[in-house]
């Protein structure tokens, strides 16, 4: 329509059309009455007097009419969109700039970010709006807070053009969709509000990354409104990235972290340098050479010197060259180490070093022997002084070869197993005695049968292995040492004595007698092994093998206590999302501390009475540590930013205009579809000054006439 | 001003209740209004001498009396006694209603035309005139008699004291009327504001003056009606049917003063080519207007 309202909610006030009206008909009404006796000369001239006498009432109403409907028009500002102002364009319009502030905008070329640019854009979209224009900032991604950054249409030039120069690229930077979405809901709640008819304008300044469009369906933007995508980004991606890193915490053949991470290039071949951190040091790096468009998968072992079953173990893999995005150089990694299992060992430390049934167990497990590598805090007791008082607080009791059971602690054996505990039982040539046969009979449905030794010199080596028994998977490889090149030299046989137990044979030498057996103890597990841990009995004590069976023993026996720390650990966390972490239920509310990556003060969380987990949402990529409330332990989990959003895809202009109804793309706000979209929105003059001027005249010529009319009728 | 002329003014006269002092004090002041004028000394029977004084006409000059005086005497006379006078006088409603634009200000057509008539009256009786009294509104609806005796001015007088305007008119029909009642010749003054057609009114005075009278026309009319000083928006009601018509006054006024002007140049002439007198008034006229139209008439017919 050539001619429209920016104010039309004033246009209500055209009923004040009515009051001149009123005022017409009401005078009307009180024409003075006089006798007249020579009325008949008036008749002759009466029916020209009437009709010319009501062309001038009509002609003054409708003056007066017209003038207050000329005043209201001028209140509610009218425009003109005429051919003879497409060019000029001073129209004021409903802009609404939505600012794409995804990760991928922080592309930096040629010393200059695309976001840098888009704000710039933004800034000149801002100044270029006619005079009167409306205008509002839509970010796509939340604000550092998760607050939202959009702003509604102000007035204010200044005040949203520094709102636009405050955003900051963001690892979350939301979905461009969206934000039309969101630009054409505020353009429709302003025309359905009427407080102004303008036409509306929807910019974009997007790099048209793909992850950012990737919800782009069909919108419809409000009637008359244009939407304009201002193209701020480049098909020559030349970002290298790291798209995702997995740790895994293995303990054998001592602890440490499995790290794998995959690396991605752009449009760009190079080699590049990857590091690997851990807890702040730099523990590993390679160099990688990445074609063009290419992913390479690297693998690290990054050995844990110093485990604490109270933290998880935290670190990054980055690329250490600068390339156009640098955000997306690193990635966290948090996992969380197994827990300290607590092993009391039972052995015969009165026969010295050499008969020390216990010594090599001891060794194998306690963490000073091992530099704090193992997971396993060990306690040693003669067997002599062994009660049933000793099992309180243990994970796992490990029988080296004691001579007897002492009376009266079998059954607490049992019960300690029972109740989800492991038993290890070394039962080799000093094992005897009937507490030790019904142990054995109870837990493992076999007695301890006569003293064996190999035929030959060199000793029985192990046969039939059973590898694919959790006890035994580690070995399976040869990784933590070969399993069947131990040689024994004296073992007891074991009879099947047809008690409750029922064993599981994992390995057994070469003439049949089964070693090593398994067996569950009601809610735990039992493991016998028929020779005594010293190297009278075997080799395998010396062997590097017998460390990882040893703790491997200990983490199968302790079972679920082995499981990964405490609350939630992980790696696979985007920014932004939310994180659910495990706590003990509390009857009141306590509070946690959450170290974030941007360091100084803690935030904290308070969680609700009962609560069994509490969520928090990390919006910056870094690890997270947690300090859960009543406990000295810490979850630790790291937040990443979505490898999407280093994607170097992106939308074809012709998806955005098929997708988007009368859109237009554009690269530089100088372009030509602008400015034919410019004429569509802009191409208006407002007329306020030129109705006002109407007005004036129209009140002037009522004047003029009203005063010929009726001159003398006011006396 | 001597005292007796203004009591010519309308507006003066009209605060005079009493209709026979009204006569009395228009007629005399009239008379003295005439005392140095000319029109003193039209009638046909000699009264008496005075002396000249300047200003006097030369042709008045009794040079039979300079003879034998040697001194300027100039003759006055006495009007004939014989001669019969109509007055014919409206009393319709229309003569009775006053627009409210000069209320108050001037006398309705009615009052006004009375008190001509009452002056006349004054000055025919005076004359020894034999005078009657004719009123009508759409007929003849009162007649007095015609005489001469000095009592009989006192009935006339009571008589247009008790008129009250009332009724439609009919002038034309009335003049008709009245010829009829008129056994001899005579003088014949209309006071009407005439609204009639005026064909019909040139008709019925044809009537008259076929019959020998001579016939004086006072057409009157009210102040507002001859000027139209009303402004904006008008709803005018017809006193006499009712009608009522409203227009703006502004712009009608000069149709309406075209229509009446023609109206009455209408009248005029066709008087005129009657040869009969015709004399327009409007109720803010002074009264010497009429009485020296009269006196006029009188001197044209008996010079």
């Amino acid at each position: 329509m050539p001619v429209f309202f920016l104010n039309s909610a004033l246009l209500a006030a055209a009923v004040m059309a009515l009051v001149p009206l009123v005022i017409h008909l009401f005078h009307k009404r009180r024409a003075r009455q006089d006798a007249l006796s020579t009325m008949q000369f008036l008749a002759a001239a009466s029916a020209a007097n009437k009709s010319r006498l009501r062309l001038r009432h009509a002609l003054i109403l409708l003056l007066r009419v017209l003038a207050v409907l000329l005043v209201v028009a001028a209140l509610a500002r009218p425009a003109y969109r005429g051919a003879a102002f497409a060019r000029r364009g001073t129209a004021p319009v409903n802009a609404v700039i939505v600012i794409d502030n995804s990760l991928s905008m922080a592309y930096e070329e040629a010393g200059r970010r695309h976001f840098d640019a888009g704000k710039a854009t933004a800034n000149a979209i801002i100044a270029g709006l006619p005079p009167g224009s409306r205008a509002a900032l839509v970010v796509t991604g939340l604000g550092a807070r998760g607050e939202s950054l959009d702003r509604e249409f102000t007035l204010s030039r200044a005040a949203l053009a520094e709102a636009a120069n405050g955003l900051e690229a963001s690892a979350y930077g939301g979905d461009c969709a969206q934000g039309l979405r969101r630009a054409y809901a505020m353009l429709g709640r302003e025309k359905a509000s009427g407080a102004d008819a303008s036409s509306g304008e929807v910019y974009v300044i997007s790099d048209l990354a793909r992850h950012a469009w990737g919800a782009l369906v069909a919108v419809k933007p409000p009637e008359g409104a244009v939407t304009i995508v201002v193209d701020a980004g480049t098909d020559a991606n030349e970002n290298f990235h790291i798209d995702e890193t997995t740790p895994e915490w293995l303990t054998s053949p001592s602890p440490h972290i499995k790290l794998s991470a995959t690396v991605a290039s752009g449009t760009l071949a190079a080699n590049r340098l990857v590091e690997v951190y851990l807890g702040g040091v730099k523990r590993a790096e390679t160099i990688v050479a990445l074609p063009a468009n290419s992913k390479c998968r690297l693998e690290f072992d990054v050995p844990v010197l110093a485990a604490s079953p109270e933290r998880p173990e935290q670190g990054w893999v980055t690329l250490a060259d600068d390339d156009p995005i640098r955000a997306d150089n690193t990635r966290y990694f948090s996992v969380a180490s197994a827990r300290a299992i607590k092993c009391l060992v039972v052995g015969r430390p009165d026969a010295g070093a050499a008969g020390d049934t216990g010594f090599f167990l001891r060794n194998a497990l306690e963490p000073a022997a091992l530099r704090g590598a193992t997971l396993a805090a060990v306690e040693y007791v003669d067997w002599q002084a062994f009660r049933a008082a000793d099992l309180v607080g243990q994970d796992v009791l490990i029988l080296a070869d004691v001579p007897e059971i002492p009376a009266g602690v079998g059954h607490a054996i049992d019960d300690f197993a029972s109740a989800g505990r492991g038993v290890v039982i070394f039962a080799g040539e000093s094992a005897g005695g009937r507490d030790y046969d019904a142990l054995l009979a109870r837990d493992f449905g076999v007695t301890l049968g006569p003293k064996m030794s190999p035929a030959v010199d060199a000793g029985a080596s192990l046969s039939a292995v059973a590898f694919d028994h959790p006890l035994l998977a580690a070995f399976a490889g040869g990784q933590n040492g070969n399993l069947a090149a131990a040689h024994f030299l004296k073992w007891r046989r074991l009879r099947d004595a047809s008690g409750p137990g029922k064993a599981v044979i994992l390995a057994q030498v070469w003439d049949g007698d089964p070693l090593i057996l398994a067996a569950p103890i009601g809610a735990g597990r039992g493991v016998l092994l028929a020779f005594s841990p010293t190297r009278e009995a075997s080799d395998l004590p010396l062997r590097a093998t017998f460390v990882p069976l040893v703790n491997e023993m200990a983490r199968y026996a302790a079972g679920d206590k082995a499981a990964r720390g405490a609350g939630a650990s992980g790696s696979g966390f985007l920014v932004g999302s939310a994180v659910s972490l495990a706590v003990s239920p509390s009857p009141q509310t306590t509070p946690a501390e959450i170290a974030t990556p941007l360091g100084g003060k803690a935030a904290e969380v308070s969680i609700a009475p009962g609560a069994a987990s509490f969520v928090y949402r990390p919006f910056f990529p870094g690890n997270y540590l947690v300090k859960l409330p009543g406990s000295p332990a810490q979850a630790g989990f790291s937040a990443n930013i979505a490898a999407s959003e280093s994607s170097s895809e992106r939308v074809a202009a012709k998806e955005i205009t098929d997708a988007i109804g009368g859109s237009v793309v554009v690269k530089e706000l100088s372009d030509r579809p602008l400015r034919r979209a410019w004429a569509k929105t802009r191409g208006a003059r407002e007329v306020f000054d030129l109705v006002l001027v109407a007005a004036i005249l129209v009140l002037a010529l009522e004047e003029f006439l009203a005063n010929r009319f009726y001159r003398q009728a006011g006396g | 001003m001597a005292s007796y002329e203004k009591y010519l003014l309308p507006e003066v006269l009209q605060k005079v209740a009493r209709l026979d002092l009204r006569a009395k004090f228009l007629a005399e002041g009239f008379l003295a209004g005439l005392h140095e004028s000319s029109y003193r000394g039209f009638s046909v029977e000699f009264s008496d001498h005075r002396k000249y004084v300047a200003g006097d006409e030369m042709r008045q000059i009794d040079w039979k009396v300079f003879g034998r005086t040697d001194r300027y005497y100039v003759k006055r006379f006495q009007a004939e006694t014989n001669m019969e006078c109509h007055l014919l006088l409206d009393s319709s409603a229309s003569m009775g209603y006053q627009p409210a634009a000069v209320a108050g200000r001037f006398m309705t057509k009615f009052e006004y035309a009375t008190a001509i008539a009452a002056a006349l009256v004054y000055l025919m009786i005076s004359q020894q005139d034999a005078v009657g009294l004719v009123t009508f509104d759409s007929r003849v609806c009162g007649y007095v008699r015609p005489r001469s005796k000095r009592s009989h001015l006192g009935d006339l007088l009571s008589a247009l004291t008790n008129i009250r305007p009332s009724g439609q008119t009919n002038v034309s029909g009335s003049i008709h009327e009245s010829a009829g009642l008129f056994k001899k010749r005579g003088l014949v003054i209309i006071l009407s504001d005439l609204l009639d057609k005026p064909e019909e009114i040139e008709k019925a005075l044809a009537h008259l003056t076929s019959r020998g009278h001579d016939v004086i026309v006072f057409h009157v009319l009210d102040a507002a009606e001859a000027n139209f000083p009303f402004e904006g928006p008008m709803r005018f009601v017809e006193p006499e049917t009712g009608a009522h018509i409203t227009v703006d006054a502004d712009s009608a006024r000069a149709d309406y003063l075209g229509a009446i002007s023609t109206f009455v140049d209408d009248l005029r002439g066709r008087c005129m080519s009657a040869g009969i007198d015709y004399v327009q008034l409007d109720t803010s006229v002074a009264f010497d207007a009429a009485l020296t139209s009269f006196l006029l008439n009188r001197k044209k017919n008996f010079i």
